[in-house]
């Protein structure tokens, strides 16, 4: 097949439409042309036309609420009953966790310019709060590194941009076991992040 | 990889997206407000069942939350990345639904069962509007082809059975119908202003 043959397929890939052999070959030519790669993209924001021709439906009120509500933090949940019992064990939480705060105060984390800042580990979340990072120019965020002992890669974790304050405050659900002596970095990289991390480290924890 | 400007207050798509990824819940808000309206459209054009296409919302929403540092933007824009899982989504439980009651299709031609109140999308009427004439101008064979593929998630065999036609000729006419897209939309990127 030549490549005015493999194009042509293009469209038909960017439908999900592709079957049988023309899907095997053309998914083993996107592999290695950043042209065919850049056709298909093209191809898939044209078929954006198709759904956002249709008439706009506007979602249930409630629906906006369920999906931030799931998303939201635990203890920020709403509780559609609040009871005695919830309020008591809701107090020894509190307690619990003021107490944790106070033997568990997190990993120091340092960098060059004056960075410093904390991560708190529990189980497989990390709560990231840094401070001294330089501001982010357009087109670039924060992106977290987990270094593994004996993984040669570091593992792509979330991206993050400072808030008001100037100060990188966010949370992150590992992709692997925090390990008692793996550690946490901080690059700056290209908006969407990055799958290798680009130098300098800004800001680095050792667990 | 396409740069986005993070601070500016009105974002765009993948800015907001690389806040959702900070697990900005706001940056989530926003998006939402964005996209679900179209997004509901297209899983109900697919499943006709307004409470099932909330559904497939409420479970993109989520995903996207949980997975917005992973989108890649040489795979598409935002918009594409977003309405992939939507439709997608949409076909799976079509599929599923199909298999488990044996039932023909639903017809898909209206908004979802019983509410199809419109609502004030960031896409303009008009960009809207221009968006349909560029498909409605398109061959009927074409857009048949196209649709079957984009609302019904057939393969080109399957559009070719569908329809009784040659393989070659659902081949040509997606391609045709898809440049013809292309070529009308070129400012189309899915990237709201």
């Amino acid at each position: 097949m030549n490549p005015q043959d493999i194009e042509a397929l293009a469209p038909l890939y960017a439908l999900d439409a592709l079957d049988g052999e023309d899907l095997a070959l053309f998914t083993e030519e996107l592999k290695n042309s950043e042209s065919l790669q850049a056709l298909v993209r093209e191809y898939r924001d044209a078929a954006l036309a198709i759904p956002l021709s249709l008439e706009p439906v506007a979602p249930s009120p409630a629906l906006k609420g369920r999906i931030l509500d799931a998303v939201a933090p635990r203890a920020e949940r709403s509780a559609p009953v609040f009871t005695r019992v919830f309020w008591s064990l809701a107090a020894v939480a509190l307690f619990s966790f003021i107490g944790y705060s106070l033997i568990h105060p997190g990993i120091p984390m340092s960098g060059p310019h004056d960075v410093t800042g904390r991560v708190k580990v529990d189980d497989r979340t990390v709560v990231l709060m840094v401070e001294g990072l330089p501001k982010l120019p357009p087109g670039k965020v924060y992106q977290l590194w987990h270094l593994i002992p004996g993984k040669p890669d570091p593992v792509r974790q979330g991206l993050f941009v400072l808030d008001p304050s100037g100060r990188l405050r966010g949370r992150d659900t590992m992709k692997n076991p925090i390990t008692p002596d793996c550690e946490f970095a901080i690059t700056m990289e290209p908006a969407g992040g990055s799958n290798r991390p680009t130098m300098p480290i800004y800001a680095l924890a050792k667990n | 990889m396409e740069d986005a400007v993070l601070n500016d207050p009105k974002s765009s798509d993948q800015a907001l997206l690389v806040k959702v990824a900070g697990k900005d819940s706001q940056a989530l808000a926003d998006l939402y407000d964005r996209y679900a309206p179209p997004a509901l459209a297209l899983a109900g054009r697919i499943l006709g069942d307004r409470s099932e296409a909330e559904d497939v919302l409420q479970i993109v929403f989520t995903r996207v939350w949980q997975e917005a540092g992973r989108y890649d933007p040489a795979r598409g824009s935002p918009a594409a990345w977003l309405l992939s899982w939507v439709r997608n989504g949409a076909i799976d439980r079509l599929r599923r639904r199909e298999a488990l009651q044996r039932a023909t299709l639903h017809s898909v031609d209206h908004a979802p069962g019983g509410h199809d109140e419109s609502h004030g999308h960031d896409a303009s009427t008009e960009e809207r509007e221009r968006l349909a004439k560029a498909i409605a101008a398109l061959p009927a064979d074409q857009r048949q082809a196209i649709e079957l593929a984009y609302f019904e998630g057939l393969s080109q065999t399957q559009i070719a059975q569908r329809l009784g036609e040659p393989l070659g000729t659902i081949k040509t006419r997606v391609r045709l119908g898809m440049i013809k897209l292309r070529q009308a939309l070129p400012a189309l990127s899915g990237e709201a202003d």
